[in-house]
């Protein structure tokens, strides 16, 4: 049976209470395994993230990059899709985006800017259009294809650094140039630094305006799916295609629409990476993981909007405490990894939990 | 950018030399198990109407668990059969999760594969750490049956013993063996027909009388382990290595192959033969020649294109069992 008010708040805040425990615990248990003390893998996960401002803006920074993409695997997953293919949309994005600014005269920053931006954006989307298309007319699983053009994207990526984009300082490595000051997003926050002689100086922090870009899409999405008809049809392309038909749904457009927004928000999110927070490109950063988080936080988030906006967050966290445990403890940075898998596992148990609970 | 028409003829020239072709042959058969394995378990357990995604997890768990024990205890064998053990142990829960429980197997299979991602990397890294001295002996790796140094003395062929030495490791021929025997369990056995059964019609199979609950395990559990072998197979005799994401995506390649071959193990080995053969060749053509070995990376991409351009090919054709990745709950 449903329930309504505050029952169904508890429940559902008790439900995520123990999640969010046994993640946490679970992190600890593997640190604690490593030879890291518990104490420590707890305040690197918990109180780290938060003891600063430069810290915070970290997490920031990280939200844009999952949020932007999860926005797009949101989308599609209310149509019944998985696109797990964001990590190689946004690198494609990212690529494209030093493409753009190397190989287009410079006319005025806010055109190059713009330019560089649709680049990016039309770079994932025609990453997701192929497997698209092989849903739509041969249903080929998008889940396989997609995770396989994020393959041969970080090929592509390689294949760019040490060609079209290679930068000219590179000495061998595969890494890109630096972002003309003039083609870089504006940075939004700064923190206050004390210098030798007791004088506070403010740095920049790595925040851009890249935040209020990935905001604006999520209101703009937000207001599309949640509050208009368009959610409603991919909801009915969900329950089944032959329903969707049935009901005058043109199954073959909205997949592929679909599809193109998750990756044209993917290859998006590449820009806002590059072009705010990076400033140039390098095979290191080629597994970000950014696209798997935000597949998480699509799932976590249920793909609504509002929703993934908080999974999106709270992802975004738990990064920047692994981070701060690998450099302070010497952790595996794979441990995220697992820490993130067992959380998915027990959003699974979730659903089930809940509907058992009654809470849907 | 200029560079690629060269280096394109020199693949071309490479193509026409026939050693070339048999030294990738035996490099196929080496690379074949390694998805053989996890796309026969795949089929057997998509035939009964489960979608392992978790696959991918299972190689990884295998990998780790087969190179540990191995290292641990000095005899491959071990490692793999502690491999399959564990993947079994893992596959208990897992298969009554998705098989009596009903959770999301997309998100399960999504969450299996992080989770072993991250854990066998912690656990692989912390292994070494506390054992350096095992860590400077190696992996002990499954050898061939057939030596290729005496070989080639023999038949005076130094690329046709390696083919022969390649075909004769045990592994290689038991994958070889399991495609038959997946097709005789599957078309020819009581079980087999259960198994198809629970897959296309759940409820009639119940009503015939089959456990569709225990049915589904099984074949699960026989994905699990075959997985794990595929997993121990790469690090235990095709790599000899582990490192962090050591399957590289081979469990979603597998997943590709089932459908590709319309979920009937027979027509599953030939685009896995396919495949390995693509991979083998673009892996003997950049390492004969330096200029291409630079740019492996884009010799790299084209296994991955291959089978995304198999899609509309052999996707027509495709027709998964009815009851695929759909919970059945008792009436």
């Amino acid at each position: 049976m449903p329930r309504s008010g505050l029952v169904r708040l508890a429940l559902l805040a008790g439900i995520y209470i123990v999640i969010l425990a046994v993640g946490l615990a679970f992190a600890v248990a593997v640190a604690y395994i490593n030879g890291i003390p518990y104490s420590e893998t707890i305040r690197a996960l918990v109180l780290e993230p938060f003891s600063s401002i430069l810290n915070i803006s970290e997490i920031f920074v990280r939200f844009i990059a999952i949020y932007t993409i999860a926005i797009g695997v949101a989308i599609a997953y209310r149509a019944g899709l998985w696109n797990i293919g964001g990590e190689g949309q946004f690198l494609v994005g990212a690529v494209l985006t030093l493409i753009a600014a190397k190989y287009i005269p410079l006319v005025s920053p806010a055109l190059n800017l713009s330019a560089m931006m649709a680049l990016a954006v039309a770079g994932g989307a025609l990453w997701a259009l192929v497997p698209a298309i092989l849903k739509a007319k041969y249903g080929g699983s998008e889940i396989v294809t997609t995770l396989m053009l994020n393959i041969v994207a970080a090929s592509f990526t390689l294949y760019a650094l040490d060609g079209p984009i290679r930068g000219q300082a590179s000495f061998g490595y595969l890494i890109s140039d630096v972002l003309p000051e003039e083609l870089r997003l504006p940075i939004i926050l700064q923190y206050p630094q004390i210098q030798e002689d007791g004088t506070v100086v403010w740095v920049d922090t790595r925040l851009s305006v890249a935040i209020y870009i990935t905001l604006l899409i999520a209101a703009v999405a937000y207001i599309v799916v949640e509050r208009s008809h368009y959610g409603l049809i991919l909801e009915t392309l969900r329950r089944g295609w032959d329903t969707a038909r049935y009901a005058g749904v043109r199954v073959y457009r909205v997949v592929i629409a679909s599809m193109l927004i998750a990756g044209g928000l993917a290859g998006l999110a590449g820009f806002l990476h590059v072009a705010g927070v990076l400033h140039r490109f390098d095979s290191g950063q080629i597994d970000h993981g950014f696209g798997y988080l935000a597949i998480l936080a699509a799932v976590m988030g249920k793909g609504h909007i509002a929703g993934t906006l908080l999974a999106s967050l709270f992802f975004s966290i738990v990064l920047i405490g692994a981070e701060n445990l690998r450099a302070e403890t010497g952790g595996a940075y794979s441990l995220v990894w697992a820490v993130v898998g067992v959380m998915m596992m027990l959003i699974a148990l979730r659903e089930l939990l809940e509907s058992r609970l009654g809470l849907r | 950018m200029s560079i690629i028409p060269p280096e394109l003829a020199r693949v071309f020239e490479l193509l026409l030399v026939p050693s070339i072709w048999i030294t990738s042959l035996a490099l196929t058969f080496r690379i074949l198990p390694a998805i053989l394995f996890a796309s026969i378990g795949e089929t057997i357990t998509e035939r009964s109407g489960v979608v392992n995604l978790g696959i991918e997890g299972f190689m990884l768990l295998g990998a780790v668990s087969g190179v540990i024990v191995s290292m641990a205890t000095g005899d491959p064998w071990i490692g793999i059969a502690s491999a399959m053990a564990v993947a079994l142990l893992v596959g208990v829960v897992y298969s009554i999760l998705v098989v009596y429980v009903g959770v999301n197997q997309a998100i399960i299979g999504l969450s299996l594969w992080l989770t072993f991602l991250g854990l066998s990397d912690v656990l692989f890294t912390n292994f070494i750490r506390a054992n350096p001295e095992l860590a400077a002996q190696g992996i002990p790796k499954v050898r061939s049956l057939i030596d290729p140094a005496e070989l080639a003395e023999t038949i005076g062929s130094r690329e046709l013993a390696g083919l022969i030495s390649s075909i004769a490791n045990p592994l290689v021929v038991l994958s070889l063996a399991l495609v038959p025997a997946a097709w005789f369990l599957l078309n020819k056995t009581l079980y087999g027909v259960k198994i198809r059964a629970v897959g296309e019609d759940p409820r009639a199979a119940d009503a015939a009388g089959v456990n569709v609950y225990r049915v589904r395990m099984a074949a699960t559990l026989i994905g699990c382990v075959l997985a794990a072998l595929s997993g121990a197979y790469l690090t235990l005799v095709y790599l000899g290595d582990f490192r962090f994401n050591v399957t590289a995506g081979r469990g979603f390649i597998a997943l590709a192959m089932v459908y590709f071959g319309n979920w009937n193990p027979i027509k599953v080995a030939v685009p896995v033969f396919l495949y390995s053969l693509i991979d083998a060749l673009q892996i003997a053509i950049t390492s004969s020649d330096l200029s291409l070995a630079r740019r492996y990376y884009i010799f790299n991409m084209i296994p991955y294109l291959f089978i995304i351009a198999l899609i509309p090919i052999l996707g027509r054709m495709a027709r998964a069992p009815s009851a695929l990745m759909k919970h059945y709950r008792k009436p």
